[in-house]
């Protein structure tokens, strides 16, 4: 069943994010073709000033639409993930989502994976309009190149291993997206368990989420501190290189990110599975 | 002989922050019946159909289904039509139609298409151009054409026009079988009369009756909209 659900969440969500892509991808073409007619030069084509002008201000108006639709897109990608969760699962559309046989946790995941697949589209979309305009015939040996060179001065320098940071990040950033979603929809099903004034317990609780996190993050700092202090810790510290505690940071931040995100997501399916109030 | 008995109520309460919605009602419903849920407004009768179709949680008692709590199980038995548009506005009625298949093992396709032939109504529509009243009637067509244990039916004939109400009122006899019961909730009593088998009288929450209709003509010598005025007048 959360096939058919995701089926259908992206094709509900596909008909916003696609015009929005071919919007961009357009966009960074025109800016390409307009990088290509260098208009400095056009004079000795024999284009008048006045046309040199009016090309400049065209130029400058796609270069701006072009930041605006990628603007536009990303807090599209937001608005959407708020509104498919709000609308389709808590709004009169949940009087047919809700009576479909399936579970809440399919639901959930079926809002979330969609979510998180538009932003990674949203960001890979971005990073080829950019290619798009910057493309010249070698220039995928060029970064080839220079990648390789960077991540051998990175590890020259400093010992650390670029390409294992590089995987963490890169998990870090995606767990990141899952959980900062999950923290959306458990603030909204907070909000769904009052009878009045939902959207603003919502909000309450988005603000009481994120002061728990701080709050435990800032104990984990100081208890890590208070650790590590200790001579034992303080001569472990000693041996280990900096780089090796920077994996350490990477990955203590991808567990707790995971952590938090299992607990949003159990408030979530609880609100949803046993305290569902459709009005 | 297998069990009679579809729908069972244990207590059920619902209370919302200003009210209590259902007060411990205590109800069994046996397959094969047309059931007119009537009461006034805020008696508790769409509270009742939301709690059978899961998108409500009971306060407290126990509601199940061909023996099941309400669930997984239980929504694939159940056919819910509720008082208000849930269709999402940018889907064609075709779209729609493959959404329910999809989904629902028991939803007939051929007698969907079959409906919508009789309605006039194109299954290449947007739903977003239709009518209040053809969206209502789309909703309908949908919810019929599963072959369910439970009919859950909230306020069918109130936007639709009277000949609209008389085919929808025979779609519904149409669709009787005896393994299957249909729950009709409504205020317009005297358009519905001719197909019911039993009513039930909702007051403030409380069941304040629960009988057949032939009970109702022969014993008192009244029809359910006369007994109706009697009882809730105001």
């Amino acid at each position: 069943m959360l096939g058919k659900l995701l089926k259908y969440e992206t094709k509900a969500t596909a008909r916003w994010f696609l015009p929005m892509y071919g919007g961009i991808l357009l966009f960074a073409l025109f800016n390409k073709l307009f990088m290509l007619f260098n208009f400095s030069d056009m004079d000795v084509h024999g284009i008048p000033v006045f046309f040199q002008s009016i090309l400049g201000i065209v130029q400058a108006m796609t270069v701006f639409l072009y930041v605006m639709i990628i603007v536009a897109t990303f807090a599209l990608t937001f608005f959407i993930m708020l509104q498919r969760f709000y609308k389709n699962l808590l709004g009169d559309e949940g009087y047919l989502m809700f009576t479909l046989p399936v579970d809440a946790s399919s639901h959930i995941w079926s809002k979330l994976l969609v979510s998180v697949f538009w932003t990674v589209c949203s960001v890979i979309v971005t990073i080829l309009s950019v290619i798009v305009m910057a493309a010249y015939p070698e220039m995928f040996q060029d970064f080839a190149l220079f990648c390789e060179k960077a991540f051998q001065v990175l590890f020259t320098q400093t010992g650390l291993n670029a390409t294992a940071f590089f995987i963490e990040f890169v998990l870090l950033v995606l767990i990141t997206l899952f959980t900062g979603n999950l923290m959306f929809y458990a603030s909204i099903s907070v909000g769904h368990t009052r009878g009045k004034h939902r959207v603003l317990y919502a909000f309450v609780a988005y603000i009481v989420f994120y002061m728990i996190q701080q709050i435990i993050t800032s104990v984990v700092i100081v208890v890590a501190g208070m650790v590590l202090d200790t001579n034992y810790w303080t001569d472990l510290m000693m041996d280990t290189a900096p780089t090796t505690l920077i994996h350490i940071i990477m990955i203590f931040s991808i567990l707790y990110n995971v952590v938090a995100g299992i607990v949003y997501y159990l408030i979530t399916n609880y609100v949803l599975s046993k305290k569902l109030n459709l009005e | 002989m297998e069990n009679r008995v579809l729908l069972e109520c244990k207590g059920v309460t619902k209370n919302y922050p200003s009210k209590m919605a259902l007060n411990f009602l205590n109800l069994t419903i046996e397959r094969g019946r047309i059931i007119g849920l009537l009461g006034p407004n805020g008696s508790g009768k769409t509270t009742l159909i939301k709690l059978i179709s899961g998108i409500l949680t009971p306060s407290s008692g126990v509601i199940t289904v061909n023996g099941n709590p309400i669930g997984i199980e239980t929504k694939k038995v159940v056919s819910y039509l509720p008082e208000r548009t849930y269709l999402n506005s940018w889907m064609k009625v075709r779209d729609i139609i493959a959404f329910f298949k999809d989904f629902y093992q028991n939803f007939n396709e051929h007698k969907a298409y079959d409906m919508l032939k009789r309605l006039n109504i194109n299954p290449n529509d947007r739903l977003k151009t239709m009518s209040k009243g053809t969206k209502e009637k789309v909703q309908l067509i949908l919810v019929m054409s599963r072959d369910a244990d439970l009919y859950l039916l909230d306020e069918p004939i109130g936007g639709v026009d009277p000949a609209a109400r008389d085919y929808i009122l025979d779609t519904i006899l149409s669709n009787y079988n005896e393994n299957a019961t249909v729950i009709i909730s409504t205020h317009l009593i005297y358009d519905i009369e001719r197909v019911l088998d039993d009513v039930l009288f909702l007051q403030n929450g409380s069941l304040v009756m629960a009988s057949s209709v032939d009970e109702i003509r022969e014993q008192q010598g009244k029809s359910v909209d006369e007994l109706f005025r009697e009882v809730f007048r105001c």
